[in-house]
């Protein structure tokens, strides 16, 4: 499997100019989906505090909503 | 048939004489609900009867009469009338008035709904659904049975800049969750429509985490745009769901997105090659849930990712070698990529067309602009007028007997001492 950053030694890597090596003092950032809203600490007690019953796995609420759109995302015959 | 008549002309003196004063209307709003059953029965009454009144001053029994014309079987003449009508109603009305009878109201803006679909021209219901909206809300924070229709027009006639008009607003009073799942889902689909990928991120996010007892499937759906989204914009894939998702999320989402979770780790592991044999793979999938052209997208970013890499160890690379490095064709792709990302401000580079070398530069914001003051201080206002809001809802849950009951049976099976009260005895459910 060719690694993505290729290390070799040729006349080429002369013209690849490297950046100063710098120290990571901060550890990776978490992903944003977590600075998007609080942790909770008791999912627990939320869960007690709700109202019905059982969780249902059988059956998916909603299933009759509108979802036929056209697939408008592509952007690979744009350009 | 002249009795019949002479109710309907009844109804139509009430209504032109108790359009005035709050009193008058809410006695006319009385009358019209003990009578609309006759007038669906009348045979008499007809679109002329309507030439009787003035559509803004006469606006709750214009919606009465208009309400009882409309409703019924759908067809392509019947929307084709109907809807000019319908229209030139909903821009002329007055909005104290309809709010007196809002979910007739609703239900009128439906049918108008229902009529542009039909002749499949959705965009002619955009304008005056987005001035329904307008008027039928009470508060920007609240979000009306309208928002989900609009939304849906507007992704029907692919008219994204119109229904992001009505996605700025912080939506914090719900009455319906079906109508904040559609919207948030919606929502979200309107601003990847925009390349507004975060704002996508935050409304996705909002469905995925929301309360519920069973699997829903508008959230089913919103995650796994929500794991593309992911990708494309933040460059990476969370397995697990956040920690405020419900056990209904938590425990069977992963059982219906097999696919998308498949792609996500697949994008983790870096290996272009890889995913797009995955891609492949799962084609049909992908493609039956219309998500193929995000998922094309998702691809495409793992280069955009790998190069957004290769910035961080070199300073100047030739096109030859970046396209090597990250697997891409051609220099020329390489190029393509290049170039998109500096206009998308991922990089900041210069590009030698003589020599093909890229030179990666750091990023000239000083974030002491005058332009970067506005945007901070908005954000920061948002966030205080956010804050403010979240207070005043804990505010009111406190005293909320519902949940003081329910808190007051849960608070009896630990034992706190002394340190706390019980509480009262009335509350308890």
């Amino acid at each position: 499997m060719a690694p993505i950053f290729p290390e070799e030694e040729n006349e080429e890597e002369t013209k690849r100019e490297m950046r100063p090596m710098q120290l990571d003092m901060l550890s990776e950032m978490d992903d944003a989906g977590s600075s998007m809203a609080m942790d909770v600490d008791d999912l627990e007690a939320m869960e007690i505090l709700n109202e019905g019953g059982l969780v249902s796995d059988n059956k998916l609420a909603d299933a009759d909503f509108f979802n036929k759109f056209d697939d408008d995302f592509d952007d690979t015959d744009i350009n | 048939m002249i009795g019949a008549v002479n109710s309907v002309e009844a109804v139509i003196t009430s209504i032109q004489g108790l359009s005035g004063s709050p009193e008058d209307l809410s006695a006319l709003h009385d009358l019209l609900r003990g009578a609309q059953d006759s007038l669906r029965a009348e045979p008499g009454v007809n679109f002329s009867t309507l030439d009787q009144l003035d559509a803004s001053k006469h606006s709750l029994g214009y919606l009465y009469f208009l309400e009882v014309l409309t409703c019924g079987p759908v067809s392509k003449e019947k929307a084709a009338y109907e809807i000019p009508i319908i229209a030139r109603f909903i821009n002329s009305c007055d909005a104290g008035q309809i709010r007196l009878a809002s979910y007739k109201f609703v239900s009128l803006c439906k049918i108008l709904k229902d009529h542009v679909i039909a002749l499949g021209d959705p965009l002619r219901g955009v304008g005056p659904l987005l001035n329904a909206v307008q008027k039928l809300q009470v508060s920007s924070k609240r979000l009306t049975a309208l928002h989900p229709d609009v939304l849906q027009l507007c992704l029907q006639a692919k008219s994204y800049k119109s229904g992001f008009s009505i996605l700025s607003d912080d939506i914090v009073e719900i009455d319906q969750p079906r109508d904040f799942f559609l919207y948030s889902y919606y929502g979200g689909m309107i601003c990847i429509g925009l390349k507004r990928f975060q704002k996508a991120l935050e409304l996705l996010y909002n469905v995925v985490t929301a309360p519920m007892h069973q699997v829903n499937a508008i959230a089913l759906e919103a995650y796994k745009k929500y794991i593309l989204v992911s990708l494309i914009h933040n460059g990476q894939f969370t397995n697990t769901l956040p920690k405020c998702a419900s056990t209904a999320a938590q425990r069977s989402f992963k059982n219906y997105t097999g696919p998308y979770i498949e792609l996500g780790n697949c994008y983790n592991d870096g290996k272009i090659g890889e995913l797009e044999a995955l891609v492949v793979a799962r084609n049909a999938e992908f493609e039956e849930d219309k998500n193929l052209g995000l998922v094309k997208q998702a691809v495409s970013s793992l280069y955009k990712r790998n190069i957004l890499r290769l910035t961080q160890k070199y300073l100047t690379l030739s096109l030859q070698d970046i396209a090597n490095m990250v697997q891409l064709g051609s220099a020329k792709e390489a190029e393509m990529h290049v170039l998109q990302m500096i206009q998308d401000g991922q990089i900041h580079a210069l590009i030698n067309q003589k020599d093909g070398m890229v030179r990666f530069l750091e990023d000239p914001e000083q974030y002491k602009s005058s332009e970067m003051i506005e945007i901070m201080d908005s954000v920061i206002q948002r966030t205080i007028g956010l804050s403010k809001n979240l207070l005043a809802m804990d505010e009111s849950l406190s005293c909320d007997p519902l949940y003081l009951g329910k808190v007051g049976r849960e608070r009896q099976r630990y034992d706190f001492g002394d340190d706390f009260d019980t509480v009262p005895q009335k509350f308890s459910m």
